[in-house]
């Protein structure tokens, strides 16, 4: 196919025979090729894309006439464009449990109008805020009667399997998922499910029998029908089994952290003035919350921003974030699982399918409160090498706060080991960022020895 | 059905998994339909889930 000099095809895009993701002057459009028009007209002309998109669960496009930017493709879409990305590998488990029953919810409203969601693939739902939407618009087909379901299996696969081993073993990080991007199977998930699970009739009809069957072959499978009834009672059984599913351990590693904290309710309430004064004052278009934890910074830095990404590493903290954020309905903030010693890699086909976070961590404003103790003392990156990693997420800004060695949270990560730290101190600190920073202003926060840094890059 | 349709891997075995839940889930709804009935019948109103 003949593509436009300037428009890139998107890398993850090429499973889809209906269609693909391209790029042109850094806005993303969808091109539909001629297998994938019949059932764009449908989801179009049958209502089931303005009952989707009035309810906010399909995300929006613009059909655009002509075809200059990619000839040869029938139809060009031009999307609502998100103001950032996350993958299901960096989802905590109430994100994944809510993209799951979107998914069920498509098939469902899907059937209403005669269409099949013929995808039922993870990755095809992003979020705003907590809103899960569809982003692919080629995601259904003409519903033929007594056709299966035929994503049913990637379903499981993509969404189910992965919520009960999740369930099962609340230590397991959502970055398990990044060595399965075709879905968990269901043979992988038996074997891994305890016993007792055996004893739920669920998991024997969803995952012991699917596992048990997995292993036939070369049956011929195409004579299966099955009633529209059957598929709709199949996504009941699915729902009620997934909101049934509750982490065995909601409680997180910081997630008691301000609750149980042994710093003065002062410091706080001074941190967050001083933190909200320069907020105010700046008033950045885009906030990225490092470490943000449960997210207290991230609701303060959303009064004030346009769009807040915030990541954790402690998927159980960032779990609690998204839980607050539906009560809250707020779609400025982003929220998912990452921690920046290990940051989220590219993957995927030539490492181009799904890029790595450093890649789409760029804002305004980078938040990095109380974590550089963490990074430094926990995990031993010596103080050189830190600027350059915000310097790398921050167009302009970075309010950073020093945590002192005599502090007692740095005492708390000292306390079993080692002080191999004899470099950690607030010259050395200054020294350090001075290399890629200006330093703007300096506070010293009251009822603690912290001190709150607003730096400029260089 | 076009072979381009599939070209997500149904799964071996999936098709009929879907067909044996179908089943499953049939049958667990006559009985829980008939556990009403006779719950009814006894004038107990509310069905314990």
């Amino acid at each position: 196919m003949m593509v436009a000099s300037d428009s890139k095809r998107h890398p993850a895009s090429y499973r889809d025979p209906c269609g693909f993701v391209f790029r042109h002057s850094g806005i993303i459009y969808r091109a539909v090729l001629p297998a994938g028009l019949e059932g764009y007209e449908l989801l179009m002309q049958s209502g089931l894309y303005a009952q989707l998109h009035q309810q906010g669960r399909i995300i929006g496009h613009e059909a655009l006439s002509g075809n200059e930017l990619m000839p040869g493709a029938p139809q060009i879409l031009k999307p609502q464009q998100l103001p950032f990305w996350s993958y299901p590998y960096e989802w905590s488990f109430h994100q994944l449990q809510v993209a799951a029953l979107h998914t069920l919810g498509l098939v469902r409203s899907g059937l209403e109008f005669g269409l099949m969601l013929k995808d039922a693939n993870a990755n095809n739902i992003q979020f705003l805020g907590s809103r899960p939407i569809l982003i692919d618009s080629l995601s259904f087909e003409r519903y033929e009667d007594g056709k299966p379901w035929l994503a049913f299996r990637q379903f499981c696969e993509h969404f189910l399997y992965p919520l009960l081993l999740f369930q099962r073993f609340p230590e397991l990080s959502p970055a398990f998922l990044m060595a399965y991007p075709d879905g968990i199977s269901a043979r992988l998930t038996a074997s891994m499910l305890p016993w007792k699970c055996r004893l739920s009739w669920n998991h024997q009809l969803y995952v012991f029998l699917a596992a048990a069957l997995s292993k036939k072959t070369g049956t011929s499978q195409k004579v299966i029908r099955i009633s529209k009834g059957k598929i709709l009672q199949n996504v009941a059984q699915l729902e009620g089994f997934i909101k049934s599913l509750k982490p065995r351990s909601q409680k997180a590693v910081w997630s008691n952290y301000y609750q149980e904290s042994i710093l003065s309710a002062g410091y706080l309430e001074s941190k967050r003035q001083a933190v909200e004064q320069i907020l105010s004052e700046l008033k950045p278009e885009r906030v990225v919350d490092a470490g943000c934890n449960t997210g207290n910074f991230s609701f303060l830095a959303s009064e004030y921003a346009q769009e807040v990404i915030a990541f954790d590493a402690d998927a159980a903290s960032v779990d609690l974030l998204f839980q607050e954020l539906r009560l809250s309905k707020s779609e400025r903030i982003q929220v998912l699982v990452a921690g920046l010693t290990n940051p989220t890699p590219a993957l995927g086909w030539a490492l181009a399918e799904r890029s790595s976070l450093p890649e789409r961590l760029q804002g305004n404003l980078v938040l990095a409160l109380a974590l550089i103790h963490h990074l430094a003392i926990g995990s031993n990156v010596p103080l050189p090498y830190l600027p350059e990693l915000f310097f790398g997420m921050t167009q302009q800004w970075l309010l950073i706060e020093f945590v002192p060695k005599q502090d007692p949270k740095t005492q708390l990560l000292l306390q079993a080991r080692e002080d191999i730290f004899p470099d950690y101190n607030l010259e050395a600190f200054e020294a350090a960022f001075a290399k890629h920073f200006q330093i703007e202003k300096k506070m010293l926060l009251p009822h603690s020895e912290r001190v709150l840094y607003l730096m400029k890059r260089y | 059905m076009n072979a381009f349709l599939l070209y997500i891997d149904p799964g071996t075995g999936s098709l009929l998994l879907q067909f044996l839940i179908g089943l499953a889930l049939g049958v667990s709804m006559f009985f829980k339909a008939i556990r009403y009935k006779i719950r009814s019948l006894f004038g107990r109103k509310k069905e314990s889930e």
